[in-house]
């Protein structure tokens, strides 16, 4: 009798009981958890990432939406460790193989244009420029050692208009673990600019390396 | 209870700003129209008290009225370049606060897109109030005239950044100048002497292209023919876009309220009107390769001309507008005591 309840709760399951489930974006370096403030290869240490998730949906073989995660902006931290854990509600158990993820890195131009706002998106975040509008949509600061001596590099990159338009939105095959892969977006820098705090071709090809640093471990 | 009361009279008061006429009915319909319809006395009062408080920077000596000063229509009057906290310098000369509902892009260059996240450039940068978001939190938390302010305005445990910026916003929509002379001509209620005739003729012919009626500015950025300042070398709006064609463009200012708005130009050059004039009617402009279009083939007035057009511009001064007491000093939440 108790192994028939339980066997109807399983074959009912995927219908009536959503089950939690969640992906991890993580920063990786040598294909290893980063942690902030360490050197790496004896030349890079990251003592800032942040940055914003948005628009999160999952999309099936039939390029359905079949589900968009209630926040539209989250902010993710490495320093808060729970930021990086994305959690939503899926009845998809057995067919999460063949989805898709989709996110935007940063903030989109509709949004940028409205007034102040609140939580993840208030500008006591330190992820929205002063002197001019803008969200920073990915903020990445640390030292390189260069002859013996570590010099800062700060990357704040944003900028939500034409031709500068940092915003992308990228569609991964869905896994738990996204992860950022920093030694490749490290060895695309040239390394011109140590400091890049503005809207502007800099920060588009940042963004760009970036994003072609983000993957998706099944 | 006295105090109550005063407060509540107040506030019917500052209401009747947007409630009265939503905008005047010669002007067109303005931006901001969700935060025109969220528009509440309360909100108004706590962005009015935001906009006049040394509390705002880090060592609680300036406000935003420092620079902008209501009887100079919120512009800093006789300083070429605006200065801030510890006497430091600043680079351009403070803009004057109006019809600011109808600006798509705030400040010289445009860098702001929204009043809301404008005031944080004031309010973080190291000349101006030097303070950051994070302390004027904690200081309005524990001051005494912010909590019910903050209660009235948006309900329980409102202090939050979002609610200042917004506050600041609402006061500063409220700062519409549509009363002067000319609006009273346009409304039927007065009429222009012979001179101004002749001087509302010549702005036709010369000025409106870019300080179009009846706000008296397209708002838009142009490069004026000014040479470039010696002392920062102000390149305008390039720094807000990075492109080349922008170079030395910078907003065009609102024709309104000159008397009380000089010295002109984003770095004040110009004392006097009469000087404004002479720049636009010299032959130097040509040489600048980024020069408006507007201004190519060149504006050429007398001198008697420019009486005249100064005579009309004289009639855009706005006194009801400078004397508003709802948009000055609010005694009421700053000087309880007196």
């Amino acid at each position: 009798m108790k192994v028939f309840l339980i066997g109807a709760l399983l074959v009912c399951s995927p219908i009536f009981i959503k089950a939690q489930t969640h992906f991890k974006i993580d920063a990786t370096y040598a294909n290893r958890t980063l942690v902030l403030d360490s050197l790496y290869d004896n030349t890079y240490a990251i003592n800032k990432l942040r940055f914003y998730l948005s628009d999160i949906v999952l999309i099936d073989t039939n390029d359905r939406i079949i589900y968009t995660h209630p926040k539209k902006h989250i902010l993710v931290d490495l320093k808060h460790p729970t930021s990086q854990e994305v959690h939503f509600y899926n009845s998809l158990s057995d067919s999460t193989a063949n989805l898709r993820l989709q996110f935007g890195i940063g903030i989109d131009s509709t949004t940028n244009s409205k007034g102040a706002m609140a939580d993840d998106l208030d500008p006591v975040n330190g992820m929205y420029w002063t002197w001019q509008s803008g969200y920073i949509n990915v903020k990445i600061e640390g030292t390189k050692q260069r002859e013996e001596k570590s010099e800062e590099f700060q990357f704040h990159l944003g900028g939500f208009t034409a031709p500068y338009n940092t915003y992308r939105t990228i569609t991964r095959p869905y896994g738990s673990l996204i992860t950022i892969k920093m030694d490749q977006f490290f060895k695309q820098m040239t390394w011109e600019r140590m400091f890049i705090m503005r809207p502007g071709e800099e920060a588009v090809d940042l963004i760009n390396q970036f994003c072609t640093s983000i993957h998706s471990s099944l | 209870m006295k105090k109550v009361v005063a407060i509540a009279s107040i506030l019917i008061c500052v209401a009747s700003t947007w409630k009265a006429s939503l905008w005047p009915s010669h002007f067109p319909k303005p931006l901001y129209q969700r935060e025109i319809k969220e528009a509440t006395a309360a909100k108004i009062l706590l962005g009015r008290t935001l906009f006049y408080d040394p509390l705002l920077s880090a060592d609680n000596t300036i406000s935003c009225a420092s620079c902008h000063s209501p009887y100079n229509a919120f512009a800093h009057t006789d300083h070429k370049l605006s200065h801030g906290i510890r006497d430091s310098m600043g680079t351009r000369n403070a803009p004057a606060l109006f019809n600011l509902a109808w600006q798509p892009k705030l400040t010289w260059d445009g860098a702001s897109h929204h009043l809301d996240m404008q005031a944080l450039a004031p309010i973080t940068h190291a000349g101006e109030m030097a303070e950051s978001i994070e302390n004027i939190l904690k200081k309005l938390a524990s001051s005494t005239t912010y909590p019910p302010l903050f209660q009235d305005a948006y309900g329980k445990d409102s202090i939050t950044s979002q609610r200042i910026l917004k506050a600041l916003t609402q006061f500063q929509l409220t700062l519409v100048s549509s009363n002067a002379k000319y609006d009273r001509v346009k409304l039927n209620k007065d009429t222009f002497t012979s001179q101004e005739v002749l001087g509302y003729k010549l702005y036709q012919d010369n000025c409106r292209s870019c300080h179009a009626e009846p706000l008296f500015s397209m708002y838009s950025f142009k490069n004026n023919g000014l040479a470039p300042d010696t002392n920062n070398y102000d390149v305008g709006r390039y720094n807000v876009t990075n492109d080349q064609k922008d170079s030395f463009l910078f907003k065009i200012p609102s024709l309104r309220n000159l008397s009380y708005t000089y010295p002109y130009m984003h770095d004040g050059r110009f004392r006097k009107l009469r000087e404004v004039l002479n720049h636009y009617t010299s032959t130097t402009l040509s040489k600048n390769n980024n020069l408006s279009d507007e201004l190519k083939n060149g504006i050429s007035l007398t001198s008697n001309d420019k009486a005249d057009l100064i005579a009309f511009l004289l009639t855009l001064d706005d006194k009801a507008f400078i004397f508003n007491t709802d948009n000055n000093f609010p005694r009421v939440t700053l000087l309880p005591q007196e």
